[in-house]
């Protein structure tokens, strides 16, 4: 019997993954959202049931994916880990550190598998880079630099809860997370940070719009870190460098893209790149294709819950960096 | 699936060796001289089973087409040059009448960046087209292995990606042709005009020198009242940089991925990506300019 895939969170990301669903061969066990609507539209497009109940859906289900927005996802671990359900959880693991290592904890006591859609670590240039490093080619990493910038995802259909900062945590959290995962999947955790940001909105409680962001890892070497989501044009960019004392690795997605589509008429306030790989290539179905391999071989996840937890303490601390406007030391690294 | 490379080249081999592996699902279990495969009593025993390929590295006799047939192995026809368009019309034919699944690599369509830009096209995005510049640049072949010039060698696969684009045919074809290196045509400037005015440059060169950081450069630009599409089809890159050396890391744009791919995942129904018959058409073009 297939596996089923209970899917909380009707959004863009559950949408996202349920397409993913359909070419595995698992059943999608149906969608739970605090919007009934938004449920009962997934629910009718993937011609699964829509269930009224967060407990309900995780009954009816082998395993649960949690796309809710980040602030909801201790609760929806602790139900999973009530019934007894393996998790998959999209990143960031928890919108606090406290939370994410409660999560970690819940999911532990009860003996279930954690995995964090941290997903960078399946697109193809990040992950060759990571394959060239663990080679030996550039040999020791001692510097690594990346960027991340788009348009403002609360443009994005039906996601204006990215406006409200005090439930995404802003660009630390919702853009630079990312690349914050990628430099210590590189480097190692990080140990003091500082970072500097601006809010494009006067009334906002933490700077959210833009972050330059500077680290210090725990093994040696130094990272720089920016996070935008106010690009005018709405263009996506990603780039990094990664150095070492035999080499350096550049990637830039600007003069790097294979397809560029430019029409007549206002741009879109919020572009994603042109897809150009083969779709069995797509980076998330891969990431699917991993989450069910490592449970049916019982291995590890290529993300500890740990790498994810640190990725949030980052973006935590950077956020109080900004405010403090002081460094900020990390204690500990990985917990 | 389990495949066989008929034939001697062994930079080719290497190349879809390498893209089996990468695949996964696809393994090469040996390597013929086209011409005594032929004369065997039939493809090797480590080829069994129902999910079995040829990939033809040199040109395919009647002998092989008889014992593909027989075999009922898929075939990818991956020639360093191909036939005439009369002998790909006799072979097309042969392969018709004997339900034998036959797929000329043109790697141009195989880019999955390409299959977007024609599933784009098709669905009408650019309005009215008004033009196309495409550029298939690649590194001068080693001394030697020279095909007769680099229209003979990329001709057909430019045009014909230019008519499957477009889904226009061409009705007027002129060129321009000349020599970096002394005693090799390999410059091709293509002027092309096709149905509904639409207008066109195919510029075919070996001119990237053995310094340039990729063995090819392949870019498209098409252009209508809408908007426009543009393309580095091979762009999908980081760069590596050490003291001695300098490379790409690549990804998405191995046509022998792609190659695999098609005729991995293919069922007695599919019809290939590319047929023979229009390979046959690209080839009369190139022969027309001759």
């Amino acid at each position: 019997m297939s596996l089923r895939i209970g899917i909380i969170g009707a959004g863009l990301m559950g949408e996202w993954h349920a397409q993913r669903w359909q070419r595995l061969p698992v059943k999608i066990a149906g969608f739970y959202d605090v919007s009934p609507e938004n449920a009962a539209a997934l629910a009718g497009k993937f011609s699964a049931p829509p269930f009224a109940s967060l407990e309900a859906l995780v009954q009816a289900a082998d395993v649960v994916q949690i796309c809710t927005p980040s602030v909801f996802h201790l609760e929806a671990v602790e139900v999973a880990a009530a019934i007894g359900k393996d998790i998959f959880c999209e990143k960031p693991l928890a919108r606090r550190a406290q939370d994410a290592q409660r999560i970690i904890e819940v999911a532990e006591k009860a003996g279930l598998r954690l995995y964090v859609g941290q997903v960078l670590r399946f697109f193809h240039q990040y992950r060759r880079t990571k394959q060239a490093i663990d080679a030996g080619e550039i040999g020791a990493p001692r510097l690594i630099r990346a960027i991340r910038a788009a348009g403002h995802a609360a443009e994005l259909g039906n996601r204006r809860w990215f406006a409200d900062v005090e439930m995404t945590g802003g660009v630390a959290f919702e853009v630079s997370l990312h690349d914050i995962d990628f430099a210590c999947w590189c480097m190692g955790p990080v140990k003091r940070i500082l970072a500097r940001g601006l809010s494009y909105r006067d009334d906002l409680p933490v700077l959210a719009d833009h972050m330059l962001l500077t680290v210090e890892f725990a093994a040696g070497g130094f990272g720089h870190i920016e996070g935008n989501w106010m690009v005018t044009d709405g263009s996506f960019r990603q780039q990094f460098e990664v150095v070492g004392d035999k080499g350096r690795i550049d990637y830039d997605s600007a003069p790097s893209e294979a397809l560029y589509i430019s029409l007549r008429g206002e741009p879109d306030p919020f572009q994603l790149p042109e897809e150009t790989m083969h779709e069995d290539d797509d980076p998330y179905l891969l990431q699917l294709r991993h989450f069910l391999a490592a449970l049916r071989d019982d291995k590890p996840f290529l993300i500890d819950p740990r790498d994810a937890l640190h990725a949030v303490q980052v973006a935590e601390a950077a956020t109080e960096s900004m405010r403090m406007g002081a460094a900020v030391d990390l204690q500990g690294g990985w917990m | 699936m389990k495949l066989l490379l008929a034939g001697s080249d062994e930079a080719k081999a290497a190349a879809y060796r390498r893209a089996a592996d990468a695949l996964g699902g696809c393994e090469i279990v040996g390597q013929f001289a086209a011409g005594e495969l032929s004369q065997t009593s039939g493809l090797p025993a480590a080829l069994t089973g129902d999910a079995r390929g040829v990939i033809a590295l040199e040109r395919i006799s009647d002998q092989m087409i008889d014992m593909l047939v027989q075999e009922n192995a898929r075939t990818l026809y991956d020639p360093p040059i191909f036939d005439s368009a009369a002998r790909l019309l006799e072979v097309a034919d042969r392969a018709a009448r004997n339900n034998l699944w036959l797929l000329p690599v043109l790697p141009l369509r195989l880019l999955p960046v390409m299959q977007r830009i024609q599933e784009q096209v098709a669905a009408g995005i650019l309005g009215q087209l008004l033009y196309v510049k495409l550029t298939y640049n690649e590194r001068l072949p080693a001394a030697g292995s020279a095909p007769p010039g680099a229209l003979a060698k990329r001709g057909c696969d430019a045009l014909d990606l230019l008519r499957w684009l477009l889904g226009a045919e061409i009705v007027d074809l002129q060129v321009m042709r000349g020599s970096l290196a002394p005693g090799l045509e390999d410059i091709a400037l293509l002027s092309v005009v096709l149905e509904d005015k639409i207008y066109a440059t195919l510029d075919i060169s070996w001119s990237l020198p053995r310094g340039y950081p990729k063995a090819a450069s392949i870019t498209i630009e098409i252009a209508g009242t809408h908007g426009s599409i543009r393309s580095d089809a091979l762009n999908q890159n980081a760069q590596l940089y050490t003291r001695k050396s300098a490379r790409s890391l690549n990804w998405g744009s191995d046509w022998h991925v792609e190659a695999l791919r098609s005729i991995k995942a293919v069922t007695a129904s599919d019809a290939p990506p590319s047929t023979l018959e229009d390979l046959a058409w690209a080839q009369t073009q190139v022969e027309k300019l001759a």
